[in-house]
């Protein structure tokens, strides 16, 4: 199980620069499908380099949810990072989401902790079921006030931590996100 | 994978946006999204099946597919409320941004608007909202189909069939019986067409029916793809050449005394129209009718 927390910085952080093995002008943490230049002597040893298929869709997939929360927090997106990191349905659910929050005029504020779990390549796609913690963050309207947690097509909240898997497909030479799927009825 | 992408159902909520659109097979059924509310920026899950049935299999059209293209791969043509624009090559959502910018050089407050859309998979530009011109009609084609298709006024078939209903008809067990479309009509059988518009955009549809379930009352359905052909004295105690059937037992047991007959016409839609195209299916069904099946000793005692 890997944990992170999804502001920028920290952990995550750590991770992207080990895995691009450069600082980047924008702080983008995307995973190569050819072998990168070499880590430099700065770059902290506790994430090795991943290798496998599996290992590299997990460094997307946390390289993408540190994008995601990002655009969260800020109400934008920036393609030029989202391009890396996702694709299909996620590429357009991310959007969707950060339109209404701006539309909304509310806010998300504070840090989604993602415990992702072991990765199950199926050949064409890889799942990872990410764990996520969403103690951290506040959901305000524009009034300022806080909404209600999360609800299931139930109208119940879900849990907290919830799993939901995602969807990673390779597309030239690089895993990205194309898809999530709530797991509402499971627990981390 | 692809195929996939088409088909699945885009669940349009008012007031809310979704993407539950599926690129890949998930394991165990129904894919489960996050929605949030533009209004109240709540989130919500929404599910839908995996299966699902596109073509509704009830009384009324179902939502059908429709087909947009992209960089040459097929997307959906509408997402969370907003609409496949080529012109703009996004998802135009309907309600323009507030506060308005600037109108572009040469417009004015009165001459549009600018939304904001949703960008296709490796949109590298800027997130900038798009000048939609007043009048120019943000609508899915799609739902134009639909209203081409309610315009058609479609019916069930009348049921032809040998032995014929009635109190003082029966049927032979063992006997062929032959099943066709009575008093064929466009609005019954097909072909027919129709068209619906709204501000520029037109679309056509033409349906017709492709095959016809005779549900016989005795666990049988028997599938048809043309309109059967009429008994004629004739014909004595021939096989349907088209669309037959023949009992086993006797109707005695059913309710009434008679076999329950049904015939559910499968139609097929096909539209285009507003740069799209695509089918719509589903089903109509008559209602029961009562086939007595009796046996020859039977009936001479």
């Amino acid at each position: 199980m890997r944990k992170h927390h999804s502001a920028l910085g920290g952990v995550a952080l750590a991770l992207a620069l080990a895995l691009t093995g450069c600082g980047g002008d924008d702080n983008e943490p995307t995973v190569q499908e050819t072998p990168s230049q070499s880590p430099s002597p700065t770059t902290p040893a506790a994430s090795p380099t991943p290798k496998t298929d599996e290992e590299k869709a997990a460094a997307q997939l946390t390289a993408y949810l540190d994008v995601r929360d990002d655009f969260y927090r800020q109400a934008t997106i920036d393609f030029k990072r989202l391009n890396k990191v996702a694709t299909g349905s996620e590429f357009l659910n991310v959007q969707q989401h950060v339109s209404a929050i701006e539309r909304s005029g509310g806010k998300v504020t504070g840090e989604y902790v993602h415990t992702l779990g072991e990765p199950r390549d199926r050949g064409a796609y890889i799942l990872i079921i990410d764990c996520e913690d969403r103690s951290g963050v506040e959901r305000t309207n524009k009034a300022g006030q806080l909404v209600p947690e999360p609800t299931g097509p139930d109208g119940k909240p879900v849990p907290n931590p919830l799993p939901i898997e995602y969807t990673l497909v390779k597309e030239k030479g690089r895993w990205l996100v194309s898809e999530q799927n709530g797991l509402l009825e499971e627990s981390c | 994978m692809l195929a996939r992408v088409v088909a699945a159902a885009i669940v349009a909520l008012v007031g809310l946006v979704v993407a539950p659109v599926p690129l890949a097979a998930a394991e165990g059924d129904g894919q489960c999204t996050q929605v949030v509310d533009p209004i109240t920026n709540e989130v919500k899950w929404v599910c839908e099946n995996g299966g699902g049935d596109p073509g509704g299999g009830g009384q009324n059209p179902g939502g059908g597919s429709s087909t947009c293209t992209y960089a040459g791969s097929e997307i959906p043509c509408s997402l969370g409320g907003g609409q496949w624009s080529s012109k703009n090559a996004c998802y135009v959502i309907p309600t323009p941004v507030s506060p308005q910018p600037a109108p572009p050089p040469g417009q004015t407050d009165q001459d549009g608007d600018w939304h904001n859309c949703i960008q296709p998979a490796g949109y590298l530009g800027s997130n900038q909202p798009v000048w939609v011109e007043a009048g120019e009609t943000l609508i899915d084609p799609a739902v134009l189909a639909q209203r081409a298709i309610a315009s058609m006024n479609l019916d069930p078939i009348t049921i032809g069939i040998v032995p014929e209903p009635g109190p003082d008809r029966v049927g032979l067990v063992g006997l062929p019986v032959w099943m066709w479309v009575e008093d064929q009509a466009p609005n019954t059988y097909g072909p027919i067409t129709a068209s619906a518009s709204q501000g520029p955009v037109s679309v056509t549809a033409t349906a017709k029916v492709s095959s016809i379930v005779w549900d016989m009352g005795d666990g049988t359905k028997k599938t048809c793809t043309g309109p059967g052909t009429p008994y004629e004295d004739r014909y004595g105690k021939q096989d349907s050449p088209t669309c037959g059937h023949r009992y086993e037992q006797m109707s005695d047991d059913q309710p009434d005394d008679a076999y329950q007959v049904t015939a559910t016409s499968h139609w097929v839609v096909e539209w285009s129209g507003g740069g799209q195209s695509g089918t719509i299916e589903f089903d109509i069904t008559t209602e029961p009718l009562p086939i007595r099946i009796g046996e020859a000793q039977v009936l001479t005692q």
